[in-house]
């Protein structure tokens, strides 16, 4: 059995954080410059803070070097991630038509290499947005890839005729407890800009947090999730189930998603080690993590392996 | 790999000559009775060449002028066929895969149909180093000619779809009934101003992507006596600079675009 540990003076509960599989895929999206990557990335990852409401979990996962990218100009690395292959078409085929076929300049790329030719796991991309060009697309194959040069008004939209679709994990996560918002604030900016630099892995809610943290059910019988009431300091004193100590007043949640449970117990150890030694004034108490009892996804990240 | 004896009196007709055929004999004996139409004469392929056993699975090797050998490398369809020499007509023809290399030029209908076929080479990557005669790419479905040297007339007839690059010059008529496909060539061809549409500047991201995979695929693949600078360097003007656009062949409502560098 795990025993609670400190880092740094914060405590770090013998917990684990429960996460599930996913349907996830990675594109590459490139422009003249930076300005305009910049605003096609904005606009791909818009709206895409949790699959509960948003359908789909999306993020840039780092900048690309005119070194990195197919074309050789300025790109981004988004990593996107679904509970359903279906709807991760739905989401990726929209948002690139509304989003990046839109932005000027662009043009998007896999970032995924197949692993078998044959598999029927593949996200239309310009096979999708082709007919835009209204006959007067090109399609060209280069080195076995097929992709679609599609005229708009600034020339070519260059697009990678699919993506392939792979095996993902979502919900890797850890809770921040302390005295203060600010407090609470400042180590989740140390652990968000930890894991930013990290590979295969984002964190999709706003700033990388979120404070609405969720339990599953909810008395609404259409609400599938609601306010994880264990943790809310406005009523410590009106549930039984309260999870809060009596000097911690805030908390704050750090949702990772990844392209392998490796990527997400690195981006948890990264996190949580830079959340611990951010300047708090010792206002961060405590780090633990969301589980359902381990019924619900089966990948279990528990902290004292992570940390040790 | 073969290496040519001395040049043959008559043409030879050298589709059979395939590493199909190849991989299926079980030593050089074998190899050596493999025969070829010589004129109206069969001929065993060991009176024309030396044979010499090699370690490389997938490639076959032939050296020698074989301006009179045609259909060199016709319906290859994986693995390298490696030619150091001139090669005669209908090399490479109809083609669906692997890749091709004349370290040399070659003669007429090059990638072409065969007979009364209507389509000509479907995939696969055909490298001339030197320059190729008539009809070149007439009728190419898919894949990529690239041609060091020049073209002779009716470069690209009837193209489908596919890319042809050509760093040297191009003759009369390139480019005639060509539905689609795209043509790279180092200056503007002659064509009609009826079939053909004005230039138009431009430049797409497109042509650094497959700047990067020629020069790529030259940088470690090309073997010697293969050299492949002057291609490398047009797809490199045409990813950095742009380049004009021309579109057509309006005759057969065709949506095919040749392409010629922006010199600045």
């Amino acid at each position: 059995m795990d025993e609670p540990f400190q880092i740094n003076g914060v405590r770090i509960e013998a917990t684990f954080a429960e996460a599930f599989d996913m349907k996830a895929t990675r594109l590459i999206v490139t422009a003249a410059d930076r300005q305009w990557v910049a605003a096609a990335a904005a606009a791909m990852t818009g709206f895409g803070t949790s699959v509960i409401g948003c359908g789909i979990e999306i993020a840039v996962e780092r900048e690309l070097g005119t070194a990195e990218t197919p074309d050789g100009r300025p790109g981004v690395a988004i990593l996107a991630f679904a509970v359903s292959g279906k709807e991760m078409e739905k989401q990726i085929v929209g948002r690139a038509g509304q989003c990046i076929l839109t932005c000027p300049t662009t043009a998007m790329y896999a970032g995924i290499e197949a692993s078998d030719a044959k598999s029927d796991k593949r996200i239309p991309l310009g096979k999708s947005l082709r007919y835009f060009g209204d006959g007067h697309q090109i399609s060209k194959v280069v080195q076995g890839h097929r992709y679609w040069r599609i005229p708009v008004m600034d020339g070519e939209f260059v697009c990678a005729h699919e993506v392939p679709r792979i095996e993902g994990v979502g919900g890797g996560n850890f809770i921040m407890l302390g005295k203060s918002r600010q407090a609470v604030s400042t180590a989740c900016r140390a652990a968000v800009d930890a894991i930013r630099p990290l590979h295969g892995c984002i964190t999709p809610f706003p700033g990388g947090a979120t404070r609405s943290g969720s339990k599953v059910g909810s008395k609404y019988p259409a609400l599938p999730a609601s306010t994880n009431d264990a943790f809310c300091p406005t009523l410590r004193t009106s549930v039984a189930s309260s999870a809060l100590a009596a000097d911690e007043a805030v908390a704050m949640e750090i949702v990772i998603d990844g392209l392998s449970d490796d990527a997400i117990a690195t981006a948890m150890r990264v996190g949580i080690k830079a959340a611990c030694h951010a300047d708090t004034g010792g206002g961060l108490l405590r780090i633990t993590a969301g589980n359902y009892g381990g019924k619900l996804g089966r990948h279990h990240f528990h902290l004292a392996e992570i940390l040790k | 790999m073969l290496e040519l004896r001395h040049e043959p009196d008559q043409d030879v007709d050298a589709s059979a000559l395939t590493l199909r055929a190849l991989a299926a004999c079980r030593d050089a004996n074998q190899v050596q009775r493999i025969t070829l139409r010589c004129g109206d004469q069969s001929r065993e392929l060991g009176e024309l060449f030396t044979v010499t056993p090699s370690s490389a699975r997938h490639e076959l090797r032939i050296c020698g002028d074989l301006k009179r050998f045609h259909r060199l490398g016709a319906e290859h369809r994986g693995g390298r066929f490696l030619i150091e020499g001139d090669v005669g007509h209908h090399a490479g023809a109809m083609m669906s895969g692997g890749e091709l290399l004349i370290s040399g030029s070659a003669g007429d209908f090059l990638a072409a149909p065969l007979e009364a076929q209507r389509a000509g080479m479907a995939a696969g990557r055909l490298w001339v180093e030197g320059s190729v005669g008539h009809y070149a790419g007439h009728r190419m479905r898919r894949g990529e000619i690239m041609i060091q040297g020049a073209a002779g007339d009716f470069l690209a007839s009837h193209m489908i779809a596919g890319t042809i690059l050509v760093a040297g010059q191009v003759a009369r008529h390139c480019g005639y009934a060509m539905r689609r496909g795209t043509l790279l060539c180092d200056a503007r061809p002659t064509l009609s101003e009826t079939r053909f549409s004005a230039p138009v500047e431009s430049q797409s991201p497109f042509f650094t992507l497959l700047a990067k995979a020629i020069s790529s695929w030259a940088e470690t693949q090309l073997p010697q006596p293969f050299a492949g600078k002057k291609v490398s360097e047009l797809l490199a003007q045409i990813a950095n600079r742009g380049y004009q656009s021309i579109r057509g062949d309006f005759a057969v409502g065709g949506h095919g675009e040749i392409l010629v560098p922006l010199k600045r």
